[in-house]
């Protein structure tokens, strides 16, 4: 129940500040969040990833519509000759894997300075 | 203690990752999009939408006097309806920053050399290049020269329309390309347009052989060089029949000295030769030879294919005028189109105005040079080409006043200043030639809007509604005398240098020829008797095929010139078969062979996409080219030359066939033309049989397709592999990446009736309808109809999206 509080806010925060912030905001988001929910590395890393990935790939798929040409083919062709989904997927899993790194360095971050004290 | 290692590694990962996707580090020697910003979908290559496209907005606009009105039609052509020229420039430069802001942004900085700076280490070269020739300097002067003109504040509505658009845009709308390369675009000036003109001017009059024919002038000495490289072709059909005898006014004009030929071997240059192919076709036939008994003009300039196109189609109407055709973006005006009156367009002129001269130096560090005996020190220009992931390369390249020294060599003795027209300082307001043919009634105000036209120098081509049809070699032109700027020449005399021009009025032009019509396809300006000296790259074939029909046509409608637009014939072939026919019969080639060399004996020299002859034919005409000059090919190994023209060729096969270029240096004996005929017959239909047993396509359009590249070649964004009809000397000249970039037909009816087709689309958004969308017609060879009378209500009718400018109040 934790874990999918922690998701719900990476996921809603980084929706919302996205529209305003440059794109590394999905990490400050998951740092945070871990640092706050005092996530273990591997909930950190996970929960971020899932969160980023979602309104990454999710956002991606409803723009994709916004285009004559489905940009996600047009990236699939850039990206080298890999399917439209392939370029969805890539996108979700480059927030998701910066964010997922972000996570958990936050919950971690959060574990060391208590270490300290 | 090992948990805060492991720590501070997982951070620094981290950190550098972060980098690496917002572009702020590189671990590749070219620069990877920066994949997290480029991908973000908040603001990245997802959210370069089409929406816009398709959005009607009403936007207040400071700068305008008055409302204008911009409807796109059913193929995103914008239709600007405005109350003045001024406004109608504004709106020009908004809609084409609208819809092709990064092309007018990528050739600003590939003419200026500023490349590097987007792209990284992969473009060094070709900004050197751009600066070492100045193009940055000859930008500068053209405004310098404008600025002094009474009229250029027209021009600047253009740019004020573009930084309209600019200033509108939220970074997240930057279009894609913007995105990918990491950048954002600047405001653009009066400079940038100066600057995406000259790269024009750079591909229409920027070469010169002069490096070449010095080489060669050394290696053959003059006999051979005079034998080889003729510079008049027994038959001549120049773009200006002469129908009375030019004035010999030109005599009396200072020339400068002849004879100061710098004749040594320069061997290699830094910078390749360009733009082969590039030419254009226009003609127009006048109302003794149509159906309606009212001139057509027609005109199709053949550059390079690009995605976006190199054009921009538009429509402009104000109460003054009623324009439609198409602009170079980033620059404002209508380059070719029509009005309500007349029609105009343009082919290149190839006459050379870029001469190499050789500095003598007067120091080691070659600060200063000789001139007239005297010591002048050269002006130094640092230029820091911007290397994106990379370090700054610093060139200084050295002025004098022949212009920049452009090649250098490592011990100074043969460092060449570039003297090329484009760098001069225009005395008049060249920038509004393409305002002003808008609103041209006659030939008159033609005349008069185009007169201050300076460079590229054009073949301009004209057409009225009253009868008239006209053709004028029209640009500025150095007075030379055979053979200046033919060779790299002195640079210690001034008296080397140009001492005159050629008066506008002995341009070589005409009015309502005889003939019934006009035409140029690059071929020579005038005949031989035109007093002045003309040199350069001069088209041999197109023009024969044109004024062939043209001679025999009459009743003409606009089908006819569609269909004459598409004509692949290529007299090249012709000539070649009908000789090579003579020399070496059916019997005479391997067995093997036989069917094969007939079927070829008996193709009608039409280069089709689904015919298999064009690519035998091809493959013959390279084999005898190879083994003819078989010598120079080893000599071009170590030095700059050019090869003889192909016309030269079939000439020696023709008149002298026991040349002694024709022996092969490889074998013991003495070969002859025919040898060399039969030889290279052989040899290319084995290689046209083992291809096509290897199984690749061997039709003309599978052998040798088109490819439309997007300008930096991203193969995503581009469409290749493009079977198309035609041949560099077809009228339909068309050829690896460039062809027939406009096809335009225009009867000047009483009731002016356009059509025409490119092979791109409108928008520069890769992911728009609008981006290639006209290239099936284009390869079809179908035109669509030029809506130049209808009436704003009309257009609205059907449009997508409408944009109102309001002035600000």
């Amino acid at each position: 129940m934790k874990s999918l509080s922690l998701i719900v806010t990476i996921a809603v925060l980084t929706f919302v500040l996205s529209h305003f912030l440059p794109w590394w905001i999905c990490g400050i988001v998951s740092f945070v969040a871990c640092y706050l929910w005092k996530t273990n590395g591997f909930v950190g890393f996970t929960a971020s990833l899932l969160a980023v990935f979602m309104v990454w790939y999710g956002k991606a798929f409803f723009t994709n519509q916004n285009f004559d040409t489905p940009m996600s083919s047009l990236l699939g062709a850039l990206l080298g000759n890999v399917s439209g989904g392939a370029s969805l997927f890539l996108t979700g899993l480059v927030g998701g894997i910066a964010a997922g790194l972000a996570g958990w360095l936050g919950g971690w971050t959060r574990k060391l300075s208590t270490q300290k004290q | 203690m090992l948990q805060r290692i492991f720590y501070g590694i997982v951070l620094l990962i981290t950190i550098v990752l972060y980098l690496f996707l917002n572009g702020n580090i590189h671990f590749t020697k070219d620069p990877l999009p920066p994949m997290g910003k480029f991908l973000n979908p908040f603001g990245g290559a997802w959210t370069s939408d089409t929406r816009s496209e398709k959005t009607s907005q009403v936007l207040n606009m400071s700068g305008l006097k008055d409302k204008v009105e911009i409807i796109y039609d059913e193929r995103h052509i914008p239709h600007i309806y405005a109350q003045n020229m001024e406004d109608a420039l504004f709106a020009q430069g908004y809609i084409e920053a609208q819809n092709r802001l990064f092309q007018m942004e990528f050739l600003a900085k590939a003419a200026a050399g500023e490349l590097s700076s987007i792209i990284g280490p992969k473009t060094i070269e070709i900004d050197l290049e751009k600066r070492r020739r100045g193009m940055k300097f000859a930008a500068e002067n053209s405004v310098k020269g404008w600025e002094k003109t009474e009229d250029y504040n027209k021009a600047y509505r253009y740019v004020d329309g573009v930084n309209a658009y600019i200033q509108s845009l939220n970074p997240k709308d930057y279009p894609i390309e913007f995105k990918l390369f990491d950048f954002e675009p600047q405001d653009w000036t009066a400079l940038k347009s100066a600057l995406v003109f000259k790269q024009m001017s750079l591909t229409l009059a920027g070469r010169n052989d002069d490096l070449e024919n010095t080489n060669l002038l050394y290696h053959l000495g003059s006999d051979d060089f005079a034998m080889l490289y003729p510079e008049k072709q027994s038959v001549e059909n120049p773009v200006i029949p002469t129908e009375k005898p030019y004035t010999t006014d030109a005599l009396n004009i200072y020339r400068q000295d002849s004879g100061a030929a710098y004749i040594a071997p320069i061997l290699k240059s830094h910078f390749e030769n360009r733009n082969k192919g590039i030419g254009s076709n226009s003609w127009g036939v006048s109302g003794k030879k149509t159906a309606t008994g009212k001139p057509i003009f027609c005109n199709d300039p053949h550059l390079n294919l690009g995605l976006p196109s190199i054009w921009f189609e538009l429509h402009i109407h104000t109460p003054e005028f009623n324009a439609y055709g198409v602009s170079f973006p980033g620059f404002p005006g209508i380059m070719i189109g029509f009005n309500e009156h007349i029609a105009w367009g343009e082919t290149n002129v190839g006459q050379d105005v870029e001469d190499l001269f050789h500095i003598q130096w007067a120091d080691q560090a070659r600060s200063k040079y000789i001139l007239d005996g005297k010591e002048k020190p050269a002006m130094f220009r640092v230029e820091e080409v911007k290397v994106k992931g990379g370090k700054s390369v610093i060139d200084t390249i050295k002025y004098t006043d022949w212009g920049p020294v452009y090649h250098t060599s490592d011990d100074g003795k043969n460092d060449l200043a570039m003297r090329w027209l484009c760098h001069d300082i225009p005395n008049t307001d060249e920038y509004n030639t393409f305002i002003d043919a808008m609103k041209c009634k006659s030939y008159d105000d033609y005349l008069k809007a185009t007169s201050n036209y300076n460079t590229p120098a054009q073949n301009f081509g004209f057409a009225c509604n009253n009868g008239d049809i006209a053709l004028r070699v029209n640009g500025k032109f150095p007075a030379k005398s055979e053979p200046d700027g033919k060779f790299v020449e002195y640079g210690n005399k001034s008296s080397n240098n140009w001492q005159a021009w050629i008066p506008r009025d002995q341009n070589p032009q005409i009015l309502n020829p005889e003939r019934g019509f006009i035409s140029s396809a690059n071929q020579v300006s005038a005949d031989k008797t035109y007093p002045y000296y003309f040199t350069g790259k001069f088209e041999r074939y197109r023009n024969r095929s044109v004024n062939d029909k043209l001679e025999k046509m009459s009743g003409i409608t606009p089908d006819d010139m569609k269909r004459m637009q598409q004509d692949a014939f290529s007299y090249k072939a012709s000539d070649f078969i009908q000789t090579i026919k003579t020399v070496v019969t059916s019997d005479q080639v391997n067995k093997n062979h036989k069917a094969l060399y007939e079927a070829l004996l008996n193709w009608n020299y039409h280069y089709k996409a689904a015919s298999e002859m064009p690519v035998v034919f091809d493959l013959v005409y390279k084999k005898i080219s190879a083994n003819t000059w078989d010598e120079l090919s080893a000599l071009k190994e170590k030095m700059d030359i050019r090869m003889p023209e192909d016309w030269r060729l079939l000439e020696l096969i023709q008149k002298d066939p026991t040349n002694k270029y024709f022996d092969l240096k490889k074998t013991s004996q003495i070969e002859q033309a025919k040898d060399i005929i039969l030889l290279s017959l052989n040899e290319a239909m084995d290689d046209f049989t083992k291809q096509k047993k290897e199984g690749k396509s061997m039709t003309w359009g599978g052998y040798k397709p088109l490819h439309i590249y997007h300008m930096t070649r991203i193969p995503a964004f581009s469409r290749m592999d493009i079977p198309a009809d035609g041949c560099p000397d077809a009228i339909n000249a068309t050829g690896f990446s460039f062809g027939p970039s406009w096809r335009m037909v225009i009867s000047l009816e009483e009731k002016v009736k356009g059509y025409a087709v490119y092979p791109g689309g409108q928008s520069g958004n890769p992911a728009s309808q609008y981006y290639n969308n006209m290239i099936d017609a284009w390869i079809k060879g179908e035109y669509y109809d030029l809506n130049i009378h209808a009436k704003a209500d009309e257009i609205r009718s059907k449009s997508h999206a409408t944009i109102t400018l309001n002035p600000q109040s």
